[in-house]
């Protein structure tokens, strides 16, 4: 049972999102869902010199998806792209704050999925 | 039905330790196990174990006479011959195995097979799979997505046949049809159409056929002049409702041990006996061989030769208690009652919620249901279903393993209440509470 599950911060990133938008003239935009709950997340980047220094996102679903889009962009604005690369699926539960068992931990990794599907992409179009 | 003395025959609402007693509303998902299921188990390997069928000690025998007990027992529960009863592993297993053996012989280019928009992908892949490789071509009965119910809705503008393919190849003076009659079913169903398959309740809004009763009447009718088999999925009717193949006129039936009370991993498997020559065995090997040779093999009598392998024996012996246990203490017309006041207490309470929007025809599932699927507005099913958990409350949320049916009504998941023998008015007062607070938590504005 996940007694703490909705708790204050999550209910905050949730009503009062962080980077929730469209940016002008992105370095890349992508989208990605969950065809079994409906969770919808796009996101665009703006990089410069190897810094991911804008980042915002548009989501719909469950609460958890929408929170943690916008968790991870305050996290990851002004990050080195390593570095965000480098996120794992724990860092987003440390980030989250709870313990999600295998069925609601996809709404909560969906948004660092798309985040870097969106980087690759960008390096791939570098090249 | 004693409903007090039901309730207490079921360890998991006595847990130890538990902060407080299970709300559980996942039955269509499965039911819960009474003790004697349980002990029906466990007594198995304490007393009997050992394989069925081939050695000849008495443990053995045992073991095979009991099992052989429970074949039985299950073809009292749904009227059918002993021989006419197959164990499989599961529901979805009974339907791959009629897919695979009957459809694959009997299937060929241009065959239609018939499904309900409103399947569980389980009567749904098996098709899809049968159908690209012998070229048969499926086909939904016309849905009512206003009343949810079987059938064309009134509204022309709803009108729409090519919503999931359905009926792509009807004229333009079919689709004028404005409501449902006698003759419905003589449009559908052609000669074209070699197999019939749907569940009788939806898992998703339950009841969908109660309407009238010449609309399955009527589907039997015609699929018997145009020699069209019917599969019945009887997997969210047979805990509920008394399952007759005789009277329902199948020619397959499946239903599956874990929502009738009984344990995973085994579920059965009717074929009628005029068919047993038509199909051929699924599986190969041990039990199902008459004799077995380099030169040629010989399969034994249905429905033996429709069993190989070691079975999930424990299982089957779990299966035959369930069976007894609703014999026992189950009137199937009470059983209605008790919950379909359960859905109207439900319905009665969301009613006076804001922006809810129920899935299903209300008035059927006051009387027949055992379902309530319903969506509140801008609050995702996922968000709901985890908060009534943290109040011990066990509902279902997603799509419900029916996306296509989904995709239909244009939604992606929706919340699912499912009740069964034990559950009571006051756990749904308490859900309806938890749901107000739920909301309030969830609202974004």
């Amino acid at each position: 049972m996940l007694s703490q599950l909705y708790q204050k911060e999550l209910m905050d990133h949730f009503k009062n999102p962080r980077n929730c938008g469209h940016i002008e003239n992105p370095d890349f935009v992508i989208f990605d869902e969950n065809p079994s709950c409906g969770d919808k997340v796009s996101m665009q980047g703006k990089v410069q010199d190897g810094i991911l220094v804008d980042v915002k996102f548009i989501s719909s679903g469950c609460v958890l998806s929408q929170a943690t889009s916008s968790m991870l962009t305050e996290f990851s604005k002004n990050k080195k792209i390593e570095e965000i690369l480098a996120i794992t699926s724990d860092d987003i539960l440390k980030l989250v704050g709870i313990n999600l068992g295998p069925n609601r931990i996809k709404c909560a990794l969906l948004p660092l999925i798309v985040l870097k599907k969106g980087l690759s992409c960008y390096f791939e179009s570098k090249i | 039905m004693n409903f007090k003395k039901i309730r207490a025959d079921f360890p998991i609402f006595g847990r130890k330790g538990a902060p407080k007693e299970l709300v559980f509303f996942d039955n269509a998902a499965t039911s819960q196990k009474p003790i004697q299921v349980i002990d029906a188990i466990s007594d198995f390997y304490k007393n009997y174990n050992s394989n069925i069928n081939r050695a000849v000690y008495d443990l053995s025998e045992q073991a095979t006479k009991k099992y052989e007990e429970v074949r039985e027992k299950v073809a009292k529960f749904i009227n059918a011959e002993s021989n006419e009863v197959i164990f499989t592993y599961g529901a979805t297993d009974s339907i791959n195995f009629v897919a695979q053996s009957w459809g694959l012989k009997n299937l060929s280019k241009g065959d239609e097979i018939l499904l309900s928009p409103t399947e569980h992908v389980s009567n749904f892949l098996p098709w899809q799979v049968i159908a690209k490789e012998t070229g048969a071509i499926i086909k939904y009965f016309p849905f009512d997505v206003d009343n949810y119910v079987v059938g064309f809705s009134n509204k022309e503008e709803d009108l729409d046949l090519n919503k999931i393919g359905i009926y792509k190849e009807m004229d333009k003076a079919e689709d004028s049809l404005s409501a449902l009659d006698f003759h419905f079913w003589e449009k559908v169903i052609t000669k074209k159409t070699k197999l019939i398959s749907f569940a009788f309740y939806s898992n998703i809004i339950g009841p969908i056929w109660e309407q009238s009763d010449f609309v399955l009447e009527g589907l039997i009718s015609r699929a018997r002049e145009v020699g069209a088999k019917i599969l019945i999925d009887a997997s969210q009717m047979a805990a509920h409702s008394k399952v007759d193949v005789k009277k329902l006129g199948v020619d397959f039936l499946v239903l599956s041990s874990h929502k009738i009370l009984g344990p995973t991993g085994v579920g059965i498997l009717f074929i009628k006996k005029s068919l047993h020559d038509e199909v051929e065995p699924f599986r190969f090997g041990g039990g199902m061989v008459y004799s077995a040779s380099t030169k040629k093999s010989v399969w034994k009598e249905a429905p033996y030769k429709f069993e190989a392998g070691t079975p999930a024996i424990s299982s089957v012996l779990g299966l035959g208690a369930a069976i007894d246990y609703i014999n026992a203490n189950v009137d199937f017309d009470e059983l209605k009652k008790h919950e379909a006041a359960l859905c109207s207490r439900l319905l009665e309470g969301l009613s006076g919620i804001k922006d809810i929007s129920i899935l299903g025809n209300v008035s059927l599932i006051e009387k027949f249901g055992h379902i309530v699927s319903f969506n509140i507005k801008d609050i995702h099913p996922h968000d709901v279903a985890a908060y009534l958990d943290m109040r011990g409350i066990m509902v279902r949320a997603g799509n419900h393993c029916a996306q296509p049916f989904m995709d239909m009504l244009q939604i992606d998941s929706a919340l699912r209440v499912s009740f069964y023998l034990y559950n009571k008015l006051e756990e749904v007062d308490l859900m309806l509470e938890s749901l107000g607070e739920a909301i309030a938590a969830l609202k974004k504005d």
